[in-house]
This record gives C-alpha cells, structure tokens and sequence, in this order.
C-alpha cells in the first residue's frame, strides 16, 4: 500500500509525463472534463498547465510540495465547487494530487467580500460625488447610510423593500429599528469589518444578514457618516 | 494544426472589471452586476493567429486565470502566477488608487515569473471617463520603468472596446516569443 495515507482523499496519482496512474472514485466531479486513467491530467485540469516545471522540481525532490487553493470550477448543474490542489510526490515517479473540497469556506467567503468590497466602491463613489442621493437610490444592494451615532440619513430601495419600511418610516431613525441593539456597542469596532446580524422587518420577520460597514470619508473616519451594505445570508453560491 | 496552450493572468485590485474583461472576450457578454471573484477561476480561449508563411494561421489556447482581485485585506496569491507566458494587469479609470497599484502588481508578477514574460496594461471601464489624458504621465512613467509592457489599452468590457485587440496583441507577442 502506499506510504502515503489517502484514503478518506479523492486523488489522482500521476507519472512524470504527467499521465493519469490512478483516480480515486469521486475526484472526476472536480474535473474540466471526464477523464480515464492513462490520459494527461491537463486535459480534465487546465490549472496543471504552465505548471510542468513545478511538477518536475517535486519529482526531482528540489521542491517538496505545492498547492493551489480555491479553484473556482462551474458543473454542469450551474453550480459552482471550489477546490485545493496539493501535490506530493508519493514515491519515485508517482505524484499524488490530492482534492480538497473547500466549496462551503467560499461560499460563505464569497458573501462577504462581495458585501465589503461592494461598500469600499460605493463609498468611494459616494465621496468623490456630491450627488450622492442619486447614486444610492440608483443601488440595487441592500445600502444604508447613517451619522457616526447610527440615526440613518439614506436608504436604498433594495433596503426599503426588503426591510418593509416606508422612506419616510426609516429616515432619521437610529439603525437600532433593524439590528439588534446590543451589536451597535461594537459600532466602532465593525468598521472596515463584516458584521453578522439578525435584522427585524418592520413585520417583526427576522433576516440573517452580513453588513459590511466603512466610514465615508477616510481621512475624517471619527466625524464621517457611515455606509453599510448588507447581504442576506445564505451560505450557497448562485 | 495543432494548438499551442499558454497561460496568462489577470490580475489587479479588486472590481476593477478583470472578470468582465474575460467575460467580454470568451463569452461575448457583459453584465453590469459585479459579483466579487474568490480564488481562480481558470476560462479557454482559442485564436487562429496569422503567421508571416502563407496560408498558414497558429491555434493558440488562451488558459486565462482570473484571479482574486487584491484588497487592503488580501494580497494576491503568488502560486496563481507562477508558470504564466503573460499578464494583464487592470486598472479602473475611475479609481485613481487602482492605477496608482498597478506597479505594485507589475513586480509581483515579475518577481513570480523572472524569464521573459509579457504584460498589457487594461486601463478599463473607459466608458466612464471622458478623457484620457489625466493618466497619460501615469502611463508613460510606467512603460518607461518596465520594459515587459508591451502595450496598453483603453478598455471597456461594456462597450468591448480593444478588449479582442488586448488579448490578440497578448497571444501574438507571447507566440513570437517562442
């Protein structure tokens, strides 16, 4: 049996022409495109290509392992998975590519660069624009906008609809009608952080979501009002 | 005829439009929704290239890395890199930090692949600017300091404007070099 211990992994072993020696069961689900036992495995990984020379410093022993993390792959259900790569040479002349399945960490990963990036250019579109009523109410992500003490000052439409609250009903409020108070003493500490709350619709329905928050003005962080943008949580990729 | 497969990346900070830049060029679409990239996701692309010989055209597979884009929090990941013929390193005319970072990503992409290596510069989303001249001392000052960008480019992955122009000046270069 082999030294090294693989079986609770989906693999690929390969030989140094980079051709197929062995697959475990499942590991054709992380594949570009079937694959047999035989073939080169850069036809199912396009990843593997421009790696030769990396591949041949670990059969020669000048480079003990490599990994690739967080390979984006679409299936045919128009889902996406995400997977590591890590490469080991088992024994002489046998690589053994090991399949790491981190779809769920990316997910969830995914949701909050997308709410913390999506916040970092709107608020630089907001402070480079004086109109910036115009470019909220043009927004179709969950937005709010708030003074440094929390009374909200803008709101989005996607906001506004997903929270039922009339403009009027929200504007001037504290953020405390949709987060739960107690969150709001870490107030300064979430700036530039992802902030995991259960909001309440004015119908009293609760919303997972994650708020990413951002002072507008950057160089005045302590007097800047603050834009948060929200996604509602949940931990499947479209 | 036979196909040659070369890697290439894209790299930049984050939204800047590297998917939609890819998305434009393989796919022919384009999508105003930004959806932030995690990881790589790895796109094919093949061209017929003329040759100098008569009837005679060069297949080139594109394998294009579509890589994380960098934020104050995450840099890029220099294992996505290594083993690339190429670069294109994006910037967004409408951020200024976008263009000013973009040295930073030259020299990561250098010091990963120290051979001979090419890189265009997408100045992207030109749809949005009215003119180019604010970064033209940018431009010139960065072609100056680096001798492997062999073009760049006003780009708009909306409009789709010099975005096959990019990529086909990427794959020729690439292919000459070899």
């Amino acid at each position: 049996m082999n030294s090294l211990d693989i079986s609770s992994q989906e693999y690929l072993a390969i030989d140094r022409s980079l051709l197929i020696l062995e697959k475990s069961l499942m590991v054709s689900k992380f594949a570009d495109r079937p694959i047999e036992v035989g073939e080169d495995v850069r036809c199912g990984f396009p990843e593997l290509i421009g790696l030769e020379a990396i591949l041949q410093e670990i059969f020669s022993k000048q480079k003990l392992s490599f990994k690739l993390k967080d390979i984006c792959r679409y299936c045919e259900s128009n889902k996406s998975i995400y997977f590591n790569l890590n490469f080991i040479l088992e024994m002489k002349d046998r690589l053994i590519i090991l399949f790491e399945d981190v779809t769920a960490k990316n997910f969830k990963y995914q949701q909050k660069m997308q709410a913390a990036n999506e916040c970092k250019l709107i608020a630089d579109r907001i402070s480079e624009n004086n109109n910036f009523q115009e470019i909220v109410k043009s927004q179709k992500t969950v937005l709010l906008i708030t003074d440094r003490f929390g009374i909200i000052n803008n709101i989005s439409p996607a906001a506004l609809n997903l929270f039922k609250y009339s403009r009027n009903e929200s504007i001037d409020r504290h953020i405390s009608i949709l987060f739960d108070r107690n969150k709001l003493i870490f107030f300064n500490l979430v700036i530039h952080q992802n902030l995991e709350v259960i909001c309440q619709t004015k119908t009293k329905e609760n919303i997972y979501m994650n708020f990413s928050c951002l002072p507008i003005d950057s160089q005045q962080e302590e007097d800047s009002d603050l834009i948060f943008v929200g996604q509602k949580i949940i931990w499947r990729i479209k | 005829m036979s196909i040659i497969s070369q890697k290439i990346c894209t790299i930049g900070d984050f939204g800047v439009g590297k998917t939609s830049l890819i998305r434009r060029f393989v796919e022919r679409e384009f999508s105003d929704e930004y959806l932030s990239t995690v990881g790589v996701k790895i796109s094919r692309k093949t061209m017929d290239l003329a040759t100098d010989k008569p009837d005679n055209s060069i297949k080139v597979q594109f394998l294009i890395w579509d890589i994380e884009g960098k934020t104050k929090f995450k840099g890029i990941a220099p294992s996505y890199l290594q083993g690339a013929k190429g670069a294109i390193i994006v910037a967004d005319l409408t951020r200024k930090e976008t263009i000013l970072n973009l040295q930073e990503h030259i020299d990561l992409f250098a010091s990963i692949n120290p051979k001979k290596t090419k890189i265009i510069l997408a100045f992207n989303k030109f749809d949005l600017v009215d003119q180019e001249k604010p970064i033209n001392i940018i431009k010139d000052e960065l072609i100056s300091k680096n001798n492997r960008i062999i073009s760049t480019y006003y780009t708009s992955a909306k409009t789709g404007e010099n975005v096959d122009n990019m990529f086909y000046t990427l794959a020729e270069n690439i292919i000459a070099e070899k």
